[in-house]
């Protein structure tokens, strides 16, 4: 049984890897399509699930630096990623971000039982505090905006706007795919496109990093990725920006340690939650929680898939990195750019028909407004957070 | 400062630990033994260890088909070229591991391992 798993926990690897690479592809979706075959009813899914989901997590920053095609959770990482790329130092800051996944992910490990304790003490009052953090949240994101604060609320509501009507009405078949891939996919692509010079060649040189910041960013990784595993719709970004807000000064390379943890540790904690709170956090616990009935005894199941995969992910993220690296340069920055934009708008239509080609048009118009009037792109988060605080006031 | 051969040596080191951890997960999850009562559409896709005595049995040549009591009853299916312990009789006390399906609205085991 023990190498039967074994093989399934390395197929999710690979899977996770071919997912993380292409652009727009979350281990979300594979997760729920895994559910219809076979052996979803087995622990063969929950090694195959978690080692994907957690080597997704790793791999996912490679077209977020290279290609300017992040997802929602790793989208700020493309600017002080590709402000890299443009030095010549993606590698650099892919690397940075492997060294956030892997020490994040090992002191999320470590630290599992006092975060399963501490959400199970909290879980009574978490529906009425909820809302109220989230609004929070959304105040704090536009009182950040030093001159802007009038244009992030436009960008707020607008976001919001879509989220309610895309959302609540029900009419769009995988609605989040064309609001996220417009918001911090598409609008980026566009901006590249426009403007951004071809990127220096890349240097591929043994990078050497600085403990102090590979340390600290992912300690700072591990507390706001614990954040974003506990409240529904806060993402990656928001968590990044609050502590950013409430730590102070973090210098370029600690925050994209930061950013390389929070993804892999708000996987891991949303495991946990699952196990606490029966809640799911993100589309892999959801599609583990839909596979099979979770006993206490797969909790180590999912700690040594994920422990497997961390490992898998880094040494895979290396190799695949240096590959892309190499070859940026031989092929036309720009026509890299428009090969993504078609294949996401290609994607788009399959997985959400013409309506979603729409409403990706439309965010894509709120996330390029975003961008040109320099405001932070975390507050079209408010897509998501406005339907929530919605739901949990009972509106 | 962190070098790229330390992350792939660390690397190498937490995927040997989660490979042990792996092999004891197996280990003791390999089986518990449970009742015929107890086993309902919730246990579906886990493995069981059950025993009791063989109340009927139906042998063809590529499938066994017995029920198993223990108070209470279950279909146990064991499926293969050769099923093992031909010798197993009607009225024997056996222990079965397999996983719990349903098949036609029935709770039944399929059987990895028999024995006495």
């Amino acid at each position: 049984m023990a190498i039967e798993l074994l093989f399934f926990v390395l197929a999710g690897c690979l899977i996770g890897s071919i997912t993380g690479i292409i652009p727009g592809i979350h281990a979300n979706t594979l997760a729920a399509l895994f559910l219809l075959l076979p052996f979803a009813e087995s622990e063969k899914a929950i090694a195959l699930i978690v080692s994907m989901g957690i080597t997704h997590s790793f791999v996912d920053f490679i077209p977020s630096i290279a290609l300017g095609a992040p997802d929602s959770e790793s989208f700020l990482a493309v600017l002080p990623g590709h402000r890299y790329l443009l030095r010549g130092k993606g590698y650099r800051a892919l690397m940075l971000s492997i060294g956030g996944g892997l020490f994040g992910g090992i002191i999320a490990l470590l630290s599992s039982f006092f975060f399963f304790s501490f959400v199970s003490k909290i879980e009574s009052m978490l529906p009425s505090i909820i809302p109220f953090a989230l609004i929070g949240v959304l105040f704090l994101m536009v009182l950040s905006e030093k001159n802007h604060k009038l244009k992030a609320t436009i960008v707020i509501i607008l976001s919001g706007l879509l989220g309610v009507i895309v959302l609540r009405e029900n009419a769009l078949k995988n609605p989040l795919a064309p609001m996220v891939m417009g918001f911090f996919a598409v609008s980026a692509l566009l901006k590249s496109l426009k403007e951004s010079p071809a990127p220096k060649r890349q240097s591929l040189e043994a990078e050497k990093l600085k403990k102090k910041n590979v340390l600290q960013g992912s300690l700072l990784g591990v507390i706001a990725g614990s954040t974003v595993s506990i409240m529904p719709s806060l993402g990656p970004a928001q968590a990044a920006f609050l502590v950013k807000k409430f730590i102070g000064r973090i210098n370029t390379e600690q925050y994209l340690v930061l950013l390389g943890a929070i993804n892999t540790v708000n996987l891991i904690f949303s495991f946990f939650v699952l196990f606490a709170l029966g809640k799911t956090r993100t589309g892999i616990a959801a599609a583990l929680k839909e596979a099979i009935a979770l006993k206490e005894t797969h909790m180590l199941l999912i700690v040594a898939s994920t422990l497997i995969a961390m490992g898998f992910s880094v040494i895979a993220t290396i190799m695949i990195g240096k590959w892309f690296f190499k070859r940026i340069n031989s092929i036309p920055y720009s026509m890299l750019n428009e090969s993504v934009l078609f294949f996401l708008l290609v994607l788009v239509f399959v997985l959400s028909g013409l309506t979603g080609v729409i409403v990706m048009t439309t965010s894509t118009a709120i996330g390029y407004y975003c961008i040109s009037a320099k405001v932070k792109r975390t507050n079209c988060m408010a897509f998501l957070m406005i339907p929530t605080i919605l739901i949990y006031l009972g509106i | 400062m962190l070098g790229e051969q330390w992350l792939e040596r660390l690397a190498f080191f937490v995927s040997v630990i989660g490979i042990v951890f792996l092999f004891y997960y197996s280990y003791s999850a390999e089986c518990s033994f449970v009742r015929v009562k107890d086993i309902g559409r919730e246990m579906l896709g886990e493995r069981v260890c059950v025993r009791g005595t063989i109340a009927w049995m139906h042998c063809g040549e590529k499938i066994l088909l017995f029920g198993l009591n223990d108070g209470n009853s279950i279909k146990v299916v064991e499926f293969g070229d050769k099923p093992a312990n031909k010798e197993i009789e009607t009225g024997k006390i056996v222990s079965v591991k397999g996983t719990v399906k349903e098949y036609l609205g029935e709770i039944e085991i399929i059987a990895e391992k028999i024995w006495q």
